[in-house]
């Protein structure tokens, strides 16, 4: 069954080493002179809030460089886990059932479970084998120009996604939904279809509900805005709160005075003082909430447990129905 | 001899008691009931729609039943039943098999996947119809994809063996060759149904009849009793107060029977073939 299984896959194999290979050629020609440009942001200590006109220069570089390529390759990087798992998935029962060949594989002498199990446990591998290659190179790539300036965090969204084990967590996931949707639909094209937009939707649910509550942001009361987020963390958002609040009430909005806008973004250590003075005559003080770069791991372990999780859920559910489908 | 559910010797592999199948709303099988003795070599014959595919595809436990029992050798057959699946060898109309594996590599798959797998007759079978080892499935022809079809469902080693039309698109050599590895296997097995349109073949390879018409068992029986009852008078349809009666100049041959006996379902069906033509 080993063989048989390595035969139906070989060519989706190559293909998936043939668009890895692509890709990490891509990550490393398309943002050279954006992390030329970074090292020298981070040689002179520039920063997006900086002020100066090499640094300025600097940043104006930086973003023409890296804004169309960067954020290509950060999309495709956020997509191919889901596509990677949804095509390999769909393909272990809907291809069969297209091509007739379940009506010759159902009749040998091995149930229907055990049949879904030993190629789902087969071509699993594959998919892990590729979705760590994407997230080991996703995650080096990142490191070394994207989160040098732009974030400065790897809980940046779109980095938190694309890096790491989180990768692995969602291939695992479309993997699973797209044995599912193959099981119950039997037409790939549309078991594709579906299960891309029950992987979205889980996705943005994930991102929206659990991460959050993982990741627990924090609220810390500054003197002067910060060029960074506090610890290197990745900055929430900031305001201006009465001096004895720390942290907003559920729905309160951080308010801004007009009178000291003028003063915000400007790190001149003078101009601070009259700023930090201003805030002060209102009865106010500046609060950021952010999330500390120590949850990072805690975050991306949690959403693979969920992902790996609900794939499980799906390969049992798969199991269920080719267990009781007419052929 | 099988034994069933309680342990009992039964002296059927085959039992089945008001078998009702449905497609959505549309009926194939409509209350069968039958017992296919134990030992004997079944010819399964009726009119295209009779349920013939279904029952078989019900036996080799492909599709569920909607209502009645079935069982095979005493066991129920389910969907996901490893051992109903070793049981049962089916070849269907339509021969599925891997198109980027050669002939070689598809036995060699036969074998992995079932323990009961008889080796030299695979080989010696594939030799038979000469197909080419190495040659992938996809550029054999119809013939030789049936062909193949046909070895891995008799190589299986079950003691049921289910052939739906297994001579459709074989020619007059291969059909002679199938006809001798049917008839081969016929005494190791516990039951062979062969179904097919036709009745001369079958003749050959089997020893006794069952007659469909939608979805209902209308006769049943030993090629020799039937035909001796056919000798001597009409013959009674199960389960109608119908009867087909031999024509004088007719042979008393299973082919003649079993159209006469259709022609009487169709005539019950349809009144209009009832006047004679002339009168029309």
């Amino acid at each position: 069954m080993t063989w048989l299984v390595y035969r139906q896959y070989r060519a989706a194999l190559i293909w998936s080493t043939l668009f890895l290979a692509l890709l990490i050629v891509a990550l490393y020609a398309l943002s050279g002179d954006a992390r030329h440009v970074a090292d020298l942001l981070r040689a002179h200590n520039c920063s997006p809030y900086s002020s100066g006109r090499y640094c300025d220069s600097l940043v104006g570089e930086f973003e023409a460089h890296s804004n169309w390529s960067t954020g290509v390759l950060v999309d495709v990087l956020y997509a191919a886990p889901g596509f990677l798992g949804i095509l390999y998935g769909v393909s272990i029962v809907a291809r069969e059932f297209e091509s007739g060949t379940i009506g010759f594989v159902w009749l040998q002498s091995l149930s229907r479970r055990r049949w879904i199990w030993t190629k789902t446990a087969i071509s699993s591998v594959s998919v892990i084998v590729v979705a760590a290659v994407l997230g080991v190179a996703a995650t080096v790539w990142s490191s070394s120009v994207y989160l040098r300036f732009l974030s400065q965090s790897p809980l940046a969204s779109r980095i938190f996604d694309t890096s790491a084990v989180a990768v692995l967590g969602y291939a695992t996931l479309a993997f699973g939904l797209g044995i599912l949707a193959g099981s119950t639909l039997r037409r790939s094209g549309i078991a594709v279809a579906v299960s891309l937009a029950v992987f979205a939707i889980l996705r943005l649910l994930i991102e929206k509900t659990i991460r959050p509550v993982v990741e627990g942001s924090r609220y810390v009361a500054l003197s002067v805005m910060p060029p960074y987020s506090p610890h290197n963390g990745l900055l929430v958002r900031e305001g201006f709160l009465p001096l004895t609040q720390l942290q907003p009430h559920a729905e309160q909005a951080f308010s801004v005075t007009s009178t000291c806008q003028s003063a915000v973004h400007v790190f001149n250590s003078s101009v601070n003082s009259v700023f930090t003075a201003c805030l002060r005559s209102h009865g106010l003080h500046l609060v950021v909430q952010y999330i500390p770069n120590s949850q990072y791991w805690l975050a991306q372990g949690v959403e693979v447990v969920v992902c790996v999780a609900l794939a499980v859920a799906a390969l049992v559910l798969s199991m269920f129905v080719v267990s009781r489908v007419d052929v | 001899m099988p034994v069933d559910s309680n342990g009992s010797a039964s002296q059927c592999a085959v039992h089945t008691q008001v078998l009702v199948k449905r497609y959505g709303k549309t009926p194939a099988l409509q209350g069968l009931t039958v017992d296919l003795p134990t030992g004997r070599s079944v010819a399964l014959v009726g009119v295209n729609g009779a349920g013939k595919t279904t029952f078989l595809k019900t036996m080799a436990g492909l599709v569920s039943a909607s209502s009645g029992s079935i069982s095979v050798l005493g066991r129920k057959p389910d969907l996901d039943d490893i051992a109903h699946t070793r049981a049962v060898s089916y070849l269907g109309q339509r021969h599925p098999l891997y198109g980027f594996l050669n002939v070689r590599d598809t036995l060699r798959l036969g074998s992995e996947l079932n323990r009961s797998w008889r080796t030299e007759f695979a080989s010696s079978a594939a030799n038979l119809f000469r197909l080419p080892p190495t040659k992938r499935v996809k550029s054999l022809s119809g013939g030789q994809h049936s062909q193949l079809a046909l070895v891995i469902a008799l190589s299986k080693g079950s003691p049921v063996i289910l052939l739906d039309e297994p001579m459709a698109s074989l020619d007059p050599l291969a059909r002679s060759l199938a006809r001798d590895l049917v008839v081969n296997v016929r005494g190791e097995a516990s039951l062979v149904v062969v179904s097919s349109h036709i009745v001369g073949e079958l003749e050959e390879m089997c020893d006794y009849l069952v007659l469909l018409s939608n979805g209902q068992v209308i006769l049943a029986g030993t090629f020799s009793d039937l035909l001796d009852a056919w000798e001597r008078g009409p013959i009674y349809l199960e389960g109608t107060q119908r009867s087909a009666t031999r024509r004088p100049d007719a042979t008393s041959s299973l082919e003649s029977l079993v159209t006469a006996v259709l022609l009487e379902e169709r005539a019950a069906a349809d009144p209009f073939l009832q006047t004679p033509v002339g009168d029309r």
